[in-house]
């Protein structure tokens, strides 16, 4: 049954009504017919009272009826309707909107249902094709994240603020931070502290292109670094909003670079020196035989002698290194108290001092401490060799010596009060040719070839045992340490 | 009789410093000794007169003889004294900015006679004299 029948309903009774109301004037003329006719008239108040009340009561019950079969028809299939589109716009497509009205609503309502059902396979497909491409994202993300951790380079993303968002392991290992130290607010530090660096990122987000350089000098480490902004387009033209940077610790290339570099000029200059005060006595006493008095030439052979005694060392030190560095020095296992080796070297050094007015003393422990075995004359040549470096830097006060028992290693620690090693020269002060001061060309060439360092961590280490700078700081002096295993 | 010379050296190693001091005492010169660039340089302030030949070590402490140089070719006062660079430093490169820095003459130590530098330096104070 269609809508229109169903209307049709509460349509007849209205037409009913207008019947009666109708027949109230047929009456009111059969009335006047009535009258003119001579008989009884019907009384149209009466009739027409019951016809009002007749009419009042179908009316009512009409009324009564329309609004239930408004409603039944109507309204409640309606309100399902409505509640059921308040569930779909609440996203919920999985309750089936049924109206059993069998009409235009049932109709309508079917419809809908058709269309939730539709909408729910369209956003299930979307919802499967979010999930699909969030899951593509993520294993993309993985892999990013994989490729920047195993990166051997630093990696870092950050903002114009220098805020860090995003850096690998590496950066750690460049800085030498701990694992929990590698955070955002301490790597902001250390980038703040090089100038170089952070001109670097401002050079680079200002012009909006990648800038590269090899002469970043952070702490005690040579960077090469490249800096590459992070553009978007506003307004049709780019805008820096961050950067990101690759940094590459190439502190080893750099030493070995110079090292390389200098070899040949340092070498060539340290043999040239001894040799030209041989030389130049020589030649003077020959020219000048007869100009020069007896204790000038004395003198002028004694520097002769000496200048040729310097070669001899240089020359050795050259041949211990070049051996020691294919392993080719025999070293005697010999079982010693470290205690008396130390003894001996600072009596053997002692002149020297004295002659200096430095103070050098060892505190000798109370108790004798477990013997190492190593090779006395080099554990010698490693004392001797730091005592001098603490002498040669120290100009004021005292070196002192210390020895004790760490672990399975006897430590033995020389601390001076010189002028410090600057940080900058820290690294390299284990490798050839290197002194505390950095310039060559203002290298204090009587202090020493620059090798004694380098000769002394290649023993050590020949020998089972470490060597190190503890702690130096300028005007403060230094404090070296090597250690020896203890005998089994 | 006329008063002598003067010779600055410039020379940390005293093995060496000695030889030249030595050499050219023998031949006639007044000797000023700096042992670092900073003195040097502290020395030409306050000598009077002024040297007539300046003998330059390049690997000295403090202030390096291509810093030296470099200061007294730019002053006024010493541009014209005669320098030369006495170094064991053999490369080409070394030599080639001493002289553009304005090294009268490069001479390696090893290489020479006391002698014939003392008499490289009287050639060249000759001639600057000139």
């Amino acid at each position: 049954m269609k809508l229109w029948q169903k209307i049709s309903i509460p349509v007849s009774i209205i037409v009913l009504a207008l019947t009666f109301t109708v027949t109230f004037t047929i009456i009111k003329s059969i009335n006047t017919t009535l009258i003119r006719e001579g008989y009884s008239t019907i009384n149209p108040i009466t009739e027409v009272r019951n016809v009002i009340e007749l009419l009042i009561f179908i009316g009512m019950g009409g009324l009564a009826a329309l609004f239930f079969v408004v409603d039944y028809l109507i309204v409640s299939p309606l309100t399902k309707l409505k509640k059921a589109t308040l569930l779909i716009k609440d996203n919920e497509l999985d309750y089936p909107i049924k109206v059993n009205s069998k009409d235009e609503i049932s109709d309508l309502a079917s419809d809908f249902d058709l269309m939730r059902i539709r909408l729910r396979t369209l956003v299930q497909n979307l919802e499967g094709e979010v999930l699909d491409r969030t899951k593509k994202l993520n294993e993309e993300k993985a892999r990013l994240v994989a490729s920047i951790e195993s990166l051997h380079i630093g990696f870092v993303i950050g903002d114009l603020k220098h805020s860090i968002l995003l850096k690998n392991k590496a950066i750690g290992r460049i800085f030498d931070l701990e694992k929990e130290e590698v955070s955002t607010s301490k790597l902001t530090t250390i980038f703040e502290k090089s100038f170089d660096l952070m001109k670097a990122i401002q050079q680079s987000t200002d012009t909006k292109v990648v800038f590269e350089t090899s002469g970043i000098v952070v702490g005690s480490k040579f960077l090469r670094i490249i800096v590459a902004p992070i553009l978007i387009d506003q307004d049709k033209s780019a805008v820096a909003i961050g950067y990101v940077l690759l940094i590459e610790d190439i502190t080893e290339a750099k030493v070995v670079e110079r090292s390389r570099e200098e070899f040949f000029a340092i070498a060539s200059h340290e043999l040239r020196t001894p040799l030209t005060a041989i030389r130049g006595n020589m030649e003077m006493l020959q020219d000048f035989w007869t100009k020069l008095k007896d204790q000038e030439k004395k003198e002028m052979i004694g520097d002769a002698i000496l200048g040729s005694k310097r070669l001899l060392a240089i020359v050795s030190d050259f041949l211990d290194i070049s051996r020691l560095e294919q392993g080719k020095v025999p070293l005697k296992k010999e079982v010693l108290d470290l205690t008396d080796t130390i003894e001996k070297s600072v009596h053997e050094m002692k002149i020297l001092c004295d002659s200096k007015n430095i103070e050098i003393i060892f505190h000798k422990p109370e108790l004798s401490l477990p013997s190492v075995t190593a090779d006395e004359a080099r554990v010698k040549q490693i004392l001797i060799n730091l005592i001098n470096n603490a002498l040669t830097y120290t100009e004021k006060g005292g070196i002192t010596l210390s020895i004790e028992k760490v672990e399975q290693n006897i430590s033995v620690s020389i601390t001076d009060t010189g002028k410090g090693i600057p940080l900058e020269n820290q690294t390299l002060l284990f490798r050839k040719f290197q002194q505390a001061s950095t310039a060559v060309l203002s290298r204090e060439t009587t202090k020493g070839t620059g090798l004694g360092l380098y000769i002394s961590k290649l023993l050590v280490e020949q020998m089972g045992g470490t060597i190190e700078l503890v702690k130096s700081a300028p005007l403060e002096g230094s404090t070296f340490r090597f250690s020896l295993p203890i005998s089994f | 009789m006329p008063t002598k010379q003067k010779v600055l050296i410039v020379e940390d190693d005293t093995f060496i410093n000695r030889i030249y001091k030595r050499v050219f005492g023998l031949t006639g010169f007044e000797i000023e000794l700096a042992q670092n660039g900073e003195e040097a340089l502290a020395k030409m302030e306050s000598m009077n007169p002024l040297p007539a030949l300046i003998i330059l070590d390049i690997m000295i402490p403090k202030i390096s003889g291509f810093e030296v140089l470099k200061r007294l070719k730019g002053d006024a006062r010493w541009q014209n004294i005669p320098v030369i660079v006495m170094t064991n430093l053999s490369e080409k490169s070394d030599e080639e900015k001493a002289l553009n820095l304005g090294a009268s003459l490069y001479l390696v130590k090893s290489d020479h006679n006391p002698r014939e530098v003392v008499l490289k330096a009287k050639e060249l104070i000759d001639k600057h004299v000139l």
